[in-house]
């Protein structure tokens, strides 16, 4: 069984060329969103191991849906690395142990690193 | 007039009432109404009226003889006497004429004088009446109000009848007779002798006012030749002042002339100082920050205008009045006060207001200031006073939050193409988008440099901001510095390496502090970085760290171009680059440094440097052992 990235970003380059990475990654399975309420939907439908979470999105953002999915209850069995470009909210994440990487700073080789290194606590199915 | 009045006065006392007839008034109600009521008056009249009918029945039947019908008109007219003399002795009696002794005296005198006329003419001492009067007169005696009088009364009333019996009635008659001649006469020297007195005072007293008299003409007289001769003496006198006055006058004309000019001085100088103190007033109420002073006990004496109108108080309202009744300062956090007057007067310094204190105006509204307050010493050195001067700040803080959202958003906007070119070109030259030739991936490698140069200028523009709002972060974990140098010192080794340089740590084994690990380690990769970048072929750059008191210093010194002389001052400001470093490398964006000074100052260090052109520099720079000291703020450097 693969393991489920979801990952929720607006901007379509970035998106594109993360998909396009995270897919060569042997048995991840790679999921897209563009903002935070389709990705709330998908959640809903679908067992996803990890989220790759922008924050500055339209439609919902990615603190909204931090606290959507808390009020669900569906944060506990997920792993979180918000990936921001956004200068103002180290705070909120740091105070809530949420990973935040930003993302001029990590290369393309770094940033699957940091996910497989999460993705290895994800128990297999 | 002195006579008549005195008159008058007797008449009042004697008959009260204004007119005739409310003294005829008066006196018969008297009479008749109260008069009629007296007890001696009744039963002396009455007993009278008694005798009076009794000796009438006696003539008539002829009991007795009174020598005929004159004998009897002289009896009657006896008894007429006797009533109108019990008028008379009640009026005297009524009106206290005389004194009760004499009274009672020459009461008694007559009443005997004319009983005994009664006996006598009644037949002496065998005539019928004789008993009668003398048992009137004992009972009339207690009427004068004392025993005394009552046994003197009936002492006298024995002696009569004895006086009768023994020498005859018409010898007692003529006793009394000459008993009552003896009293008139008696009251004539009484009155006769006391007119003397009077005289005889009138007389003492005109002697004593002539003496009197004598003694003042004789006073007069000496102060007359006093007078005269201290009159002489001051005209003597008077004559040798006038010539010192004359000689005074020039001098003193000298002196005005002196004082005069002095006088000038003192008022150009008075208006000068006035002129002075204007001025003073109108800068202070002109000052475009809000001024207050306040004394010793706090009490407002200046107030400017723009305090007046940052507070809401006018100067009149709170002259005179301690400013903790309407300067209000508190925390914007948690609304505790922050009496910055207060720790001015307890530490005796200068005092600023830290970040995010609001004043609560009159209105109740609260408006955000900046403010600082000082103390006002006194020649001697004592606090007399403090100075507080403040500011509106609401309008920087609104460009300041403005500031910080741009720079959020700015930061967002810009990093997201970079990221997207950067993960491009990665995937590029990783033959994800199929082989890449050399040439490709020489040029390819040279636009990701570029793009990582931009990057990193985004990153620092963003952390000067920060650093510039003054809303760092400092967030001291326990770091090993063991670990973190050799972490950096990795990091850094491919470049010295390809750059030719060496680079070598030498440094004992360091403890554990307290201090903001992603802070410390920008301070290192700078320095090291610009070292290794300043430094040619076949330098080397080196890396020591050392315990000093306190401190822990670490020493990055390389043996590069150096810092020329006249660029020394400049070298932690911000956007400055050396000129020498200018011409060698195009990169670097001159923030490095005053990113490192502000960093070093944040975690409780000093940073500081010598350098000698084309010989090489070393940077110097601390950390406190103890740690550094959190500090709250919204932002960590990127």
């Amino acid at each position: 069984m693969k393991k489920t990235i979801l990952i929720v970003e607006d901007e379509k380059s970035l998106q594109r060329i993360l998909f396009k990475k995270l897919q060569q990654v042997e048995n991840w399975e790679i999921l897209q969103a563009f903002n935070g309420q389709q990705a709330l939907d998908l959640i809903k439908e679908q067992q996803v191991d990890l989220i790759l979470l922008d924050i500055v999105m339209p439609v919902m953002d990615g603190l909204t849906l931090l606290q959507e999915l808390k009020d669900l209850g569906e944060l506990g069995n997920k792993k979180v690395i918000v990936l921001t470009n956004s200068a103002s909210f180290e705070q909120v994440f740091r105070d809530n142990g949420v990973k935040y990487l930003v993302k001029s700073n990590h290369t393309l080789d770094d940033l699957v690193k940091r996910i497989s290194n999460e993705m290895e606590e994800v128990p297999n199915k | 007039m002195v006579t008549s009045s005195k008159l008058t006065t007797i008449r009042r006392r004697l008959f009260p009432g204004e007119t005739l007839q409310e003294i005829i008034t008066k006196e018969l109600q008297d009479f008749f109404f109260t008069g009629l009521f007296r007890l001696e008056f009744f039963l002396m009249g009455g007993f009278s009226v008694v005798m009076l009918f009794l000796s009438y029945q006696l003539i008539i039947n002829s009991h007795i003889a009174v020598g005929g019908r004159q004998g009897a008109l002289d009896l009657y007219f006896s008894y007429a006497i006797l009533g109108a003399y019990f008028f008379c002795s009640d009026f005297v009696k009524r009106k206290q004429l005389l004194p009760e002794k004499p009274h009672f005296i020459i009461d008694s005198a007559i009443f005997y004088f004319l009983m005994s006329i009664i006996v006598y003419l009644t037949g002496g001492i065998n005539s019928p009446l004789a008993f009668p009067m003398l048992f009137l007169m004992s009972i009339s005696a207690p009427l004068y109000g004392s025993m005394k009088y009552a046994v003197a009364f009936v002492g006298i009333a024995c002696v009569t009848y004895l006086s009768w019996a023994v020498i005859g009635d018409d010898l007692t008659l003529e006793f009394y007779g000459h008993i009552l001649e003896a009293f008139s006469l008696m009251i004539a020297t009484i009155i006769i002798k006391s007119e003397i007195n009077r005289f005889a005072k009138k007389a003492e007293e005109y002697k004593s006012l002539t003496r009197q008299n004598d003694e003042l003409l004789a006073k007069m007289k000496d102060y007359n030749e006093s007078l005269e001769s201290t009159v002489k003496h001051k005209t003597t006198e008077l004559s040798d002042s006038l010539k010192l006055v004359e000689a005074s006058k020039k001098e003193i004309e000298n002196q005005r002339a002196a004082t005069m000019n002095i006088l000038d001085d003192i008022i150009e100088e008075r208006n000068a100082t006035s002129f002075e103190k204007d001025k003073l007033s109108a800068i202070l109420q002109s000052i475009g920050d809000g001024v207050m002073v306040v004394d010793e006990k706090g009490v407002v004496t200046i107030c400017n205008r723009v305090a007046e109108k940052i507070t809401g108080y006018s100067y009149d309202e709170v002259a005179g009045k301690n400013y903790s009744e309407f300067f209000k300062l508190v925390y914007e956090k948690d609304g505790q006060p922050n009496d910055i007057i207060a720790k001015v007067f307890k530490t005796r310094k200068i005092e600023e207001l830290t970040d995010h204190t609001v004043l609560i105006r009159k209105d109740g509204n609260k408006v955000p200031v900046a403010d600082s307050a000082a103390p006002i010493f006194s020649k001697s050195g004592e606090v007399v006073g403090c100075i507080i001067v403040y500011r509106d700040v609401t309008r920087e803080r609104e460009i300041d939050r403005q500031k910080s959202e741009f720079v959020s958003v700015a930061s967002h906007q810009l990093r997201t193409p970079l990221t997207s070119i950067k993960w491009f070109l990665e995937m590029m030259l990783d033959g994800d988008a199929g082989t890449v030739s050399d040439e490709q991936k020489e040029l390819l490698e040279q636009v990701s440099e570029s793009t990582e140069r931009m990057i990193g200028l985004v990153n620092t523009l963003l952390n000067i901001s920060r650093i510039e709002s003054g809303r760092v972060k400092v967030d001291p974990r326990p770091t090993d510095l063991n670990h973190l140098i050799e972490t950096i010192v990795q990091e850094q080794l491919p470049i010295a390496t390809q750059r030719g340089v060496g680079l070598k740590v030498s440094k004992p084994e360091l403890p554990v502090i307290s201090i903001d690990q992603k802070l410390v380690q920008e301070v290192f990769a700078n320095l090291l970085s610009n070292a290794i970048k300043y430094t040619p072929n076949k330098g080397k750059v080196a890396l020591k760290a050392r315990l000093d008191g306190e401190f822990i210093e670490f020493t990055i010194s390389d043996t590069g171009m150096g810092i020329p002389d006249k660029d020394k001052d400049k070298m932690f400001h911000k956007f400055f680059r050396a000129e020498n470093a200018v011409v060698r490398e195009t990169e670097g964006n001159g923030m490095g440094l005053y990113v490192c000074k502000s960093i070093v100052e944040l975690s409780g260090g000093r940073i500081w440097y010598d350098s000698v052109e084309n010989k090489g520099t070393t940077f110097y720079f601390t950390l406190p052992l103890k740690g550094s000291i959190m500090r709250e703020g919204e932002k960590s450097l990127v």
